[in-house]
C-alpha cells in the first residue's frame, strides 16, 4: 500500500546540511496497522510527513496506493490525498469557523461527494457527538474535538489513514477513549492506519511498529 | 498506472471545484460573521466611498462653477473679433451644426440724445434675441429701482439704459431717444448685464439695443470701432478642438477660464488640494487593506494547509480565496459607491444653508473613478497575500514553524506603491504631482523607518527607570522593535497625512477668506476729473463709505518692445491671453498697493519720478518677454514716451481695487488729460448714495461689482464645505489605518499578555504596560508625522499651492499628544479581552 525506496531529506541551514531521513526503504501493506515511534526530533513527522505526501523529500521515492506521488506535482498529490488519505493530528486541525459537522463535512465537500451533510451526521453519530453536531470547537473540550477530528478523518472514506499524535495533546483517560475509537474504527473500515507516536502503549496496539532513530529506521520485533 | 490516476485526478478535480465553491461561500460568510473581514471591508469601503463622494462632489460644484462662471461670459464660451470684423456666417453655422446655441452682441460707441438737447457719449451694446445663454439680465421699471430678471434683451424699437443714464440725458421711462440716427424708446433702466465684468472699463454708460437696430444708428460703419462677438452655449468643448486651431487670426476664443481669473485660480487650488486629499485617502484606505489582508491570510495559513491534507489542490485553493475576496470585494465596491452617493447628498443637504443654490448635477465619471478605485485597491493591495496562500506547503499541519505562503513586505510594499502611483497619475494626470508625491512618499518610509529605530532604542534606554509598568511597557516596545518600527512608520504617516491636510485646509481657506474680506469694494467709479476729487471724495468720506485711494488713469498704447514694432513682437511671440495692442490703462503712483508684489527688481527710490520708469505686472511681462531694464514705447494722446522697466508686480486681480498692468514713476505727461478711479465699497442701505453721487457728478462713471463679488464668496463659500466634507472622509480612513495596524499585532500581543496573566501579574500591569506601549508608539508616530508634515507643507505651499510658508509650532505639540492618546486608547481598547477573558482561553483562540 505505501513503499518507500531510499527515502533521503536534507535540509540547509546556516550550519550546513542537516540529514533528517538517510534513505529509507520500507513497505506498509493494506489493512496494517504500523505505528511509527521514536524520541523528539527522529524524524518521525518529517517521515509522515512523505508517506502522506505533505512534503517532497530531497531524493527518492515514495509510492501511494500503487501511484508513484514523489513524481506527481502539488496539484495531482492533493487530488490524490483526497482519495487516499484520511488524516488526524496531534493539535486537532479543526477549523474555528465552522460547527463540529460542518468540519465533519469538510473532506466529502473537497472530494464533491453526495449529501456530504447526512453522512457526516452518521460519522458524528459514531463518535459518540451527535447531540454537538451545531457547537463550534472552541465550546468542545480537547477530548471531542480529536472525537470530531477522527469523524472527520474516517468521514473520507479513504484507505489509508494517518495519525500524527493523535493522542499527545490529551490527559491519559480521554487519550485512551479517543485510541479505543481510533482502532474500533479502523477495524470496521478496514484502513491502512500509519501513526506516529512515543506512547508506548499506544504503539503497542499497532501490528507492527517501526522506530525512527537518528535518520534510519527499523522494525521493532514484537513479543 | 501514473497516467490513469492523472486522469482520473483530473475528473475529481472538475467535481471539486463545484463542491468547493459552497465550501468557500460558508468560509466566507463565517469570517464575515466572526469580524474577521471587518477592517478589510472598511478599509476598501472607505477608498471607493472617499474617492466617490470626492469626485461627485467636486464634480458639481466644479459644473456649478462652470454654470457661474459662464453667465459672467452670458454663454460657456465666446468668440470675439479683435477688430471691426463681424463674426463670418460660416462659423456660426459651424457652431450650429455641432449643436451649440448661439447668440450676437455688438458694441460700439454712439452718441445718445435726450430732452432738453442733452447728450451722452454711451457704450451700445445690440444684442439678438437669444442673449443671454447663459445668465441673468436684471432690468427694472424705474431707474434705481428694484431688479426683475428677464430672458431677452429689449426687442427692436426700444432701448434699456442704465439708470445714471436717466439723470444725464433728463429721459424718464417711456420717453423717446436718439441713438446715432435711430429713435428708440426707453422702456427700462438695465440693472445688470451678467456680462459686464468684461466691460469693467468701458467709460460710457450702457445703453442696451437690439442687433436689429444696429443699422439704423447709423454708427456702425467700415473702420468704425465695433466689436463682435459670437455667444455659443451648451458643451464647447468638442467645438473649441475642432475650430480653435483654425481660428483666423482677427478671432480669439474666450471661455470660463478667461471670465474670471480670480475664480479660477480659487478653483485650481481646490481643485489641486481636493485631488491630494482624495490621493492621500485611497493611500490610506490601501495601507489599511493591505495590514487587514496580510493579518487575514496569515490567520488562514493553518487552515489552508489542512484543506490541502483533505486534498484541495493549489489551484482550488488560489480559487477559494480569490474567489471570495472577488465576491467580497465587488460587494464591497458596489456599497461603497452607495454610500459614497448616500454621503455626499446628505452632507449637501446639511451644508444646503451654507449653498447659495441647488447644485448642478454630477457626471458619470465619479462612480466609474470610484469603481476602477476600489477594484485597483483589492488587486493591489488585498490580493497579494491572499493569492500567495496557495503555496502554503501541507506538511505545516504537521509542523507549524513552516514558511510559505506569505509575501516579504517588501514586495507588499512595492505592489502598493505602484498601485497608488498609478491612481494619483490617474486622477490627477499630472507627472509632477505624481512623482512629488511618490519621492516625498519614499523619502517619509526611509526617514521614518530610520527614525522609529533610533527613537524606540532611545525611549527604552532612559524610560525604564520611571518603574515596572514602565519597564514592562518599554521593553516589549524594545522586543518587537522591527514590528513596532514598521507600526511606527504606518502610524506616523497617517497622523503626517492627516496634519498636511488639516492644516492645508486652514491656510486655504484663511486665504480664500481674506482675498474678499467682508466690505471688499463692490463699487468701481471712474471719470473723476482733477477739479472733481475733492468734492467727490467728501461725499463718501461724509457718509463714512470705505474706499481704496484715487488713481490716476490716462488711456495709451504699446508700440514697441526694445524697438520692435509690438505687432511684430506679439506675431512672433504669440501670447495666448490678453490682446495687448487694445488701448491700455496707464497710472502713475509713489507707493506699492497691500494687494501689489514685487517679484524682481526694485519698486521706486528717490528721483526716480522724473525718471520715466514703470513697474509691469508679471503675467504682463511673460507674455511680452519683457525684462528688468527693456525699453518700452508708449503712444499716449498722440504722443511718444519711452520709458524702461524697472520691476515686475504680482497683481491679486481679485481683490477688486483698481489695479493696472503697468504703473508709471511719476506724472504722465505731466498729468495732463488724466483722470481719477476709485473703488468704494457701499453695503445695501448705502445704495442710494449712488445717485446723489452721480447727481451731483454727472460725468463720473460709477459701476457696481456686487454681481461678481458675490460669484465669487459664493465659490469660496461652496469649496470650503467641500474641503471640509473631505477632510472628513480622509479622517476616516486615517482611523481605519490606525486601527488595522493595531490589529495586525494583536495576537502577539495577546498571547504575551495572557502568558503574563498566567505568570501572576495584575490586570493593572499588564493594561498599564499595554498602555505604556501603544500611547510611546503612539508619540514617537506623531512626533515623526509632525516632523513630516512640517516639510511637507513647506513643499506644498511654497510649491505647488503658491502660497507663504509659514511654521506651526502647535503641531510639535500636538502631534506626539494626540497620537499617543489616539494610538493608546485604539491599542488598550483592542487589547481588552486579555484582561477581561481567562488567559487560558485566550492563548486557545489564538
Amino acid at each position: 500500500m505505501i513503499e518507500t525506496r531510499k527515502l533521503k531529506q536534507e535540509v540547509t541551514s546556516g550550519e550546513g546540511a542537516l540529514v533528517i531521513l538517510k534513505g529509507i526503504d520500507m513497505a506498509i501493506y493494506a489493512g496494517e496497522s504500523v505505528a511509527i515511534v521514536g524520541v523528539s526530533g527522529s524524524g518521525k513527522s518529517t517521515l509522515l510527513g512523505m508517506l502522506a505526501g505533505l512534503d517532497r523529500p530531497s531524493s527518492g521515492e515514495v509510492f501511494l496506493a500503487g501511484t508513484e506521488i514523489t513524481a506527481l506535482d502539488e496539484e495531482q498529490r492533493a487530488l490524490l490525498r483526497g482519495k487516499q488519505v484520511g488524516f488526524v493530528f496531534q493539535n486537532f486541525q479543526l477549523l474555528p469557523s465552522l460547527t463540529a459537522l460542518e468540519n465533519v463535512m469538510l473532506p466529502l465537500e473537497v472530494k464533491g461527494a453526495k449529501e456530504p451533510q447526512v453522512r457526516a451526521a452518521q460519522w458524528l453519530e459514531r463518535v459518540g457527538l451527535a447531540g454537538r453536531a451545531t457547537h463550534y470547537p472552541l465550546q468542545l473540550s480537547g477530548g471531542e474535538q480529536q472525537r470530531v477530528a477522527v469523524a472527520r478523518a474516517f468521514a473520507s472514506e479513504a484507505p489509508i489513514l494517518f495519525a500524527d499524535e493523535p493522542t499527545g495533546n490529551l490527559d491519559s483517560r480521554t487519550g485512551e477513549k479517543v485510541a479505543d475509537l481510533l482502532f474500533s474504527l479502523n477495524r470496521e473500515s478496514g484502513t491502512t492506519l500509519v501513526l506516529v507516536t512515543h506512547d508506548p502503549k499506544l504503539a503497542a496496539r499497532c501490528d507492527r511498529q517501526l522506530e525512527m532513530e537518528d535518520g534510519t529506521l527499523r522494525e521493532v520485533a514484537l513479543a | 498506472m501514473t497516467l490513469s490516476v492523472k486522469s482520473d485526478a483530473l475528473e475529481s478535480g472538475a467535481s471539486q471545484s463545484r463542491s468547493a465553491r459552497s465550501l468557500a461561500l460558508k468560509l466566507l460568510w463565517r469570517d464575515w460573521r466572526s469580524g474577521e473581514l471587518n477592517i478589510l471591508i472598511a478599509a476598501l469601503m472607505v477608498a471607493v466611498t472617499t474617492v466617490t463622494s470626492i469626485g461627485l462632489f467636486s464634480d458639481r460644484i466644479r459644473n456649478s462653477i462652470q454654470d457661474e462662471a459662464g453667465s459672467l461670459l452670458a454663454a460657456d464660451a465666446q468668440i470675439r473679433s479683435r477688430s471691426a470684423i463681424p463674426i463670418s456666417a460660416e462659423l456660426r453655422q459651424q457652431a450650429e451644426s455641432a449643436g451649440l446655441a448661439t447668440a450676437d452682441i455688438v458694441t460700439f460707441q454712439a452718441m445718445s440724445f435726450g430732452n432738453n438737447d442733452a447728450l451722452q457719449l454711451s457704450a451700445v451694446k445690440a444684442v439678438s434675441p437669444e442673449y443671454p445663454l447663459k445668465g441673468e439680465l436684471v432690468i427694472a421699471d424705474q431707474p434705481f429701482g428694484e431688479g426683475r430678471s428677464v430672458q431677452t434683451g429689449p426687442p427692436p424699437g426700444e432701448a434699456w439704459i442704465i439708470s445714471r443714464l436717466f439723470l444725464s440725458l433728463g429721459v424718464d421711462i417711456g420717453d423717446t431717444i436718439g441713438v446715432g440716427d435711430a429713435n428708440l424708446r426707453v422702456t427700462a433702466a438695465l440693472i445688470t448685464e451678467p456680462d459686464e465684468a468684461g466691460s469693467f472699463f468701458d467709460f460710457n454708460p450702457r445703453v442696451m439695443i437690439n442687433t436689429a437696430d444696429v443699422e439704423q444708428t447709423g454708427a456702425v460703419q467700415l473702420g468704425s470701432r465695433a466689436r463682435y462677438r459670437l455667444l455659443l452655449g451648451g458643451d464647447v468643448e468638442p467645438f473649441k478642438a475642432q475650430v480653435e486651431d483654425g481660428l483666423r487670426p482677427e478671432y480669439r476664443w474666450a471661455d470660463v477660464r478667461d471670465a474670471n481669473e480670480g475664480v479660477t485660480s480659487a478653483l485650481d487650488r481646490a481643485e489641486s488640494f481636493l485631488l491630494l486629499a482624495g490621493s492621500l485617502g485611497v493611500m490610506l484606505a490601501g495601507v489599511a487593506l493591505a495590514l487587514a489582508s496580510r493579518r487575514y491570510a496569515s490567520r488562514q495559513l493553518s487552515h489552508v494547509a489542512l484543506l490541502k491534507t483533505l486534498g484541495l489542490t493549489p489551484n482550488a485553493i488560489a480559487r477559494l480565496y480569490a474567489g471570495n475576496l472577488l465576491i467580497l470585494g465587488v460587494i464591497t465596491v458596489f456599497a461603497g459607491l452607495v454610500v459614497g452617493w448616500v454621503l455626499h447628498w446628505a452632507f449637501l443637504e446639511l451644508a444646503s444653508g451654507l449653498l447659495p443654490r441647488e447644485l448642478e448635477p454630477a457626471g458619470w465619471r465619479p462612480l466609474w473613478i470610484g469603481l476602477l478605485t476600489g477594484l485597483v485597491c483589492l488587486m493591489a493591495f488585498a490580493f497579494p497575500p491572499v493569492w500567495v496562500l496557495r503555496q502554503v506547503p501541507p506538511a505545516k499541519v504537521l509542523r507549524s514553524e513552516l514558511e510559505g505562503g506569505t509575501l516579504s513586505q517588501r514586495v507588499v510594499v512595492a505592489i502598493g506603491a505602484v498601485a497608488v502611483v498609478g491612481l494619483v497619475w490617474f486622477y490627477s494626470g499630472d507627472v509632477l504631482l505624481t512623482a512629488a508625491l511618490l519621492g516625498g512618499g519614499l523619502i517619509a518610509l526611509a526617514g521614518v523607518s530610520l527614525m522609529a529605530a533610533v527613537l524606540i532604542r532611545v525611549v527604552r534606554r532612559y524610560g525604564s527607570r520611571l518603574g515596572t509598568t514602565w519597564r514592562l511597557g518599554l521593553s516589549n516596545l524594545q522586543r518587537h522593535s522591527r514590528q513596532n518600527a514598521f507600526q511606527i512608520m504606518v502610524f506616523s504617516i497617517a497622523l503626517m497625512l492627516l496634519f498636511i491636510l488639516t492644516l492645508l485646509r486652514s491656510s486655504l481657506i484663511g486665504e480664500w477668506q481674506q482675498q474678499l474680506p467682508e466690505g471688499a469694494p463692490n463699487n468701481f467709479a471712474f471719470n473723476i476729473f482733477e477739479d472733481e476729487i475733492d468734492g467727490f471724495q467728501g461725499i463718501l468720506d461724509a457718509n463714512d463709505v470705505q474706499r481704496e485711494p484715487l488713481y490716476p488713469m490716462i488711456r495709451g498704447r504699446l508700440t514697441e518692445v526694445n524697438d520692435e514694432a509690438l505687432t511684430d513682437r506679439l506675431d512672433r511671440l504669440q501670447p495666448s491671453g490678453d490682446d495687448f495692442r487694445r488701448e491700455l490703462n496707464l497710472t502713475w503712483s509713489d507707493t506699492l498697493a497691500d494687494d501689489n508684489a514685487v517679484v524682481e527688481g526694485d519698486w521706486w527710490e528717490p528721483g526716480d519720478a522724473e525718471r520715466n520708469l514703470i513697474s509691469v505686472e508679471q503675467e504682463f511681462a511673460e507674455q511680452l518677454e519683457v525684462g528688468l531694464g527693456d525699453a518700452l514705447t508708449f503712444t499716449i494722446g498722440g504722443q511718444q514716451v519711452n520709458v524702461t522697466v524697472k520691476s515686475i508686480r504680482s497683481v491679486q486681480w481679485d481683490s477688486l481695487a483698481p489695479n493696472f498692468y503697468v504703473i508709471f514713476s511719476g506724472p504722465i505727461l505731466d498729468g495732463a488729460g488724466a483722470a481719477y478711479i476709485t473703488s468704494f465699497y457701499l453695503d445695501a442701505d448705502q445704495k442710494p448714495l449712488l445717485a446723489e453721487l452721480l447727481r451731483q457728478h454727472p460725468t463720473v462713471s460709477v459701476i457696481e461689482v456686487d454681481a461678481i463679488i458675490r460669484q465669487i464668496q459664493d465659490i469660496v463659500g461652496q469649496v470650503t464645505v467641500a474641503v471640509e466634507f473631505i477632510l472628513g472622509l480622509v479622517l476616516v480612513a486615517g482611523f481605519i489605518v490606525l486601527l488595522a495596524s493595531v490589529q495586525a499585532t494583536l495576537d502577539v500581543r495577546l498571547v504575551e499578555s495572557a502568558i503574563l496573566r498566567t505568570l501572576g501579574a495584575r490586570a493593572a500591569l499588564v493594561r498599564g504596560g499595554l498602555w505604556i506601549e501603544f500611547a510611546s508608539l503612539g508619540a514617537l508616530a506623531g512626533l515623526l508625522g509632525a516632523l513630516g508634515a512640517e516639510l511637507a507643507l513647506a513643499y506644498f505651499q511654497t510649491e505647488m499651492l503658491n502660497l507663504s510658508w509659514t511654521p506651526h509650532p502647535l503641531l510639535w505639540v500636538t502631534g506626539p499628544v494626540l497620537g499617543g492618546v489616539v494610538i493608546g486608547v485604539i491599542g488598550v481598547v483592542s487589547t481588552r479581552r486579555v484582561i477581561k477573558v481567562p488567559p487560558m482561553v485566550v492563548l486557545r483562540s489564538v
